[in-house]
């Protein structure tokens, strides 16, 4: 809340107010425009910094020549917040001019005036029927909408939170510097950027202020030269009843209220969360889900979750639209009570415009938050547990669930897909395994790289072709099978040694028989060595055959 | 307030000579968001007062008219007056209301118009 007397806030009120309103013009005199528009590079920014700093007042522009004035704040919780001013002058000013803006409200016999900080113009409007200029100005939040280089990125990676801000407002000409009561309080200032949280993206320095914000549990916004974190956990600062509300547009809707923090990343399939049971228990349910904030899209999320919580859980204020005759000293992300009759609505500032041409008048309205709903059947306290990460700047997947002494996973990257699990069960209708090499290790089932099949217990239907090898004891040959003493052949015939051949063979090798009485057949049943003859070779196979020696 | 002869000087002309009467009218100018707010209560911007002055002149000579006429046909006028609110003599840039001349009779150096009255109106809210 602004400064401002009891006398102020009594007279703002009054009938009879006077008002009024001053510019202090700081001119540019750097170059900042191009084409006429709004120019602010990295090359340049000490320039702009220089320009926004300037203390010299070239020329003060008062309510005379001002048509009239639009503050402006917007903002959500969460984020940073830029302030607006519009308004409409005479004077034909730059772009890149500098203004110090300030309200006056007559009280007694003299004017108190409320400064509303200093504006940067960033674009300018002719207006051809009054001759006068519209203008749009920005405070030093303006400065931060700057793209930042991929090494200035790189730099904040491995940097705590609170380095990480410094470094921006170092930029931008702003001072941060967190205090040790600040570091004690908001303990995730102390948290670090993992590497590679910022590789190859092109956002501002104000999406990096965004997401910090977020992590923290906390707001931002400029004040002066100053960078300052505003929490939620704020009292109320002032109570305004009827006089102070126009008869027209006056609404408050539903009461707004968290009691559930969730962390979401993975287009929503991996969430984790914080929740007041006993607040839910009584009141539902109602989240606040932060999705896919780079800074936490990584396995160290519940290191921030807590914080965030604790600043926002049992946040609550009612949804509200007015037209009040005028209040003019709030600040953004004040609470406020406003009182109806016998309601009071506890109120937060978020979106106020404040309207000055002859006369005062300001909007106040708090949009309904966008719902989100979160299956807590599927998400947990922890990413220790589960957690399933989708890594678009790296172009990975990775889902992992960690039980006990058990990790199961499962990695996507662009060098192929691995999964390492305890068991893998595949099951369906029809499985097509298709490759150009499949190889298999287990204890009990191998395919090798040539194709070389080998398991245990095999238990085999249908068709089998084979030239080569052993079944059963029994040898595989082109021809056929045989375990030595048994031949059975391909074109149907068999072959049995016994005893008696000993003695058959052993009456040809001795010339009891000639040779020339040897059938064909004969020939080939005892050239067991197949080399066209039969002799004592052929008689030790057949005694190595049959297993007796002779 | 037309305390002595001095009392409105307008253009550097002392007009204390060439009048009968001097209307001062106080006006508030309210701005547009005035009105009732959720109580019920009158609230609202006073954009400022604007004094107004109706002179009401005297039968006039043709010679006398030459002087005032011109000053009553000027864009903008400086009204040199005492104002009670701030206890002293005060300039305020006016401009003027519409005025007639009627004349009975021929005029000359003996004979005049009928008197008339012409209103002089601050152009911004006295401050």
């Amino acid at each position: 809340m602004k400064t401002v007397t009891n006398n102020f806030k009594e007279q703002i009120a009054q009938l009879g107010r006077e008002i009024d309103f001053k510019f202090f013009l700081h001119t540019n005199d750097k170059i900042l425009t191009e084409d006429g528009k709004f120019l602010m590079t990295e090359n340049n920014m000490h320039l702009v910094v220089e320009q926004f700093d300037e203390e010299e007042v070239d020329e003060v522009i008062t309510g005379d020549d001002i048509f009239n004035v639009a503050i402006v704040n917007k903002g959500k919780i969460l984020s940073t917040m830029m302030k607006e001013v519009d308004f409409e002058i005479r004077q034909d000013l730059r772009i890149g001019d500098v203004i110090d803006c300030q309200f006056g409200l007559k009280v007694g016999s003299d004017y108190e005036y409320v400064d509303y900080g200093r504006y940067m113009i960033y674009s300018k409007e002719f207006n051809e029927d009054t001759k006068t200029y519209n203008y749009v100005a920005f405070d030093k939040m303006l400065l931060t909408m700057q793209e930042a280089s991929p090494e200035f990125l790189t730099d904040l990676e491995g940097r705590t939170l609170a380095d990480c801000i410094n470094l921006i407002c170092g930029g931008v000409g702003l001072s941060f510097n967190a205090t040790q009561e600040q570091l004690a309080e908001y303990p995730n200032l102390n948290k670090q950027i993992n590497e590679g949280t910022f590789t190859d993206l092109q956002i501002t320095y104000r999406d990096v202020l965004d997401m910090i914000a977020q992590a923290l549990g906390l707001s931002m916004i400029v004040e002066g030269r100053y960078l300052r974190l505003k929490s939620l956990k704020s009292e109320v600062v002032d109570t305004f009843d009827e006089k102070y509300l126009k008869d027209v547009n006056v609404s408050f809707g539903n009461k707004y209220m968290v009691n559930s923090v969730v962390l979401s990343r993975s287009e929503d399939n991996d969430n984790i969360y914080r929740r007041d049971e006993e607040s839910v228990s009584e009141y539902g349910v109602h989240e606040f889900k932060i999705k896919d904030n780079l800074i936490m899209l990584y396995d160290d999320r519940e290191d921030y979750i807590d914080e965030i919580f604790e600043q926002l859980n049992g946040l609550e204020y009612y949804i509200n639209d007015f037209n009040s005759t005028g209040i003019t000293y709030l600040d953004w992300l004040d609470f406020y009570n406003v009182t109806v009759g016998d309601k009071t609505y506890k109120c937060l500032m978020l979106n106020d415009e404040i309207k000055i041409q002859q006369g005062l008048e300001e909007t106040v309205y708090t949009e309904e938050p966008e719902e989100t709903v979160t299956d807590y059947k599927t998400s947990s306290k922890t990413d220790k547990e589960v957690s399933f990460i989708v890594d678009k700047q790296n172009g990975s997947i990775r889902a992992k669930v960690n039980k006990g002494d058990v990790i199961n996973e499962i990695n996507l990257d662009e060098s192929g897909a691995e999964i390492n699990a305890e068991k893998i069960s595949l099951a369906g209708k029809t499985i097509k395994m298709t490759s150009d090499n499949i190889t298999i290790q287990s204890t009990n089932f191998n395919v090798d790289d040539n194709g070389n099949m080998s398991c245990t217990n095999a238990n085999v239907n249908g068709t089998i072709t084979s030239a080569d090898g052993t079944i059963g004891g029994w040898t595989i040959n082109s021809s056929g099978l045989n375990n030595g003493v048994v031949k059975l052949n391909s074109d149907g015939s068999s072959t049995i040694y016994t005893v008696a051949d000993l003695f058959v063979m052993k009456g040809y090798i001795m010339g009891i028989q000639p040779f020339d009485t040897m059938s064909p057949q004969m020939l080939s049943h005892y050239d067991l060595n197949n080399d066209g003859v039969v002799n004592t070779s052929d008689y030790v196979i057949l005694q190595q055959l049959i297993g007796i020696s002779m | 307030m037309f305390l002595d002869k001095n009392s409105i000087i307008i253009n550097g002309v002392n007009m204390g000579q060439y009048i009968v009467q001097a209307q001062y009218s106080y006006n508030k100018l309210w701005s547009s968001d005035s009105g009732r707010n959720l109580a019920g209560v009158q609230s609202g911007t006073l954009i400022g007062v604007f004094p107004k002055i109706i002179l009401q002149f005297r039968k006039l000579t043709k010679e006398e008219l030459e002087v005032i006429v011109p000053i009553l046909d000027s864009a903008r006028q400086n009204v040199t007056y005492y104002d009670p609110n701030k206890k002293e003599t005060i300039t305020i840039e006016t401009y003027t209301g519409d005025y007639e001349i009627v004349n009975k009779y021929i005029i000359g150096t003996n004979r005049k118009n009928e008197g008339f009255a012409c209103s002089f109106i601050a152009t911004s809210k006295r401050v």
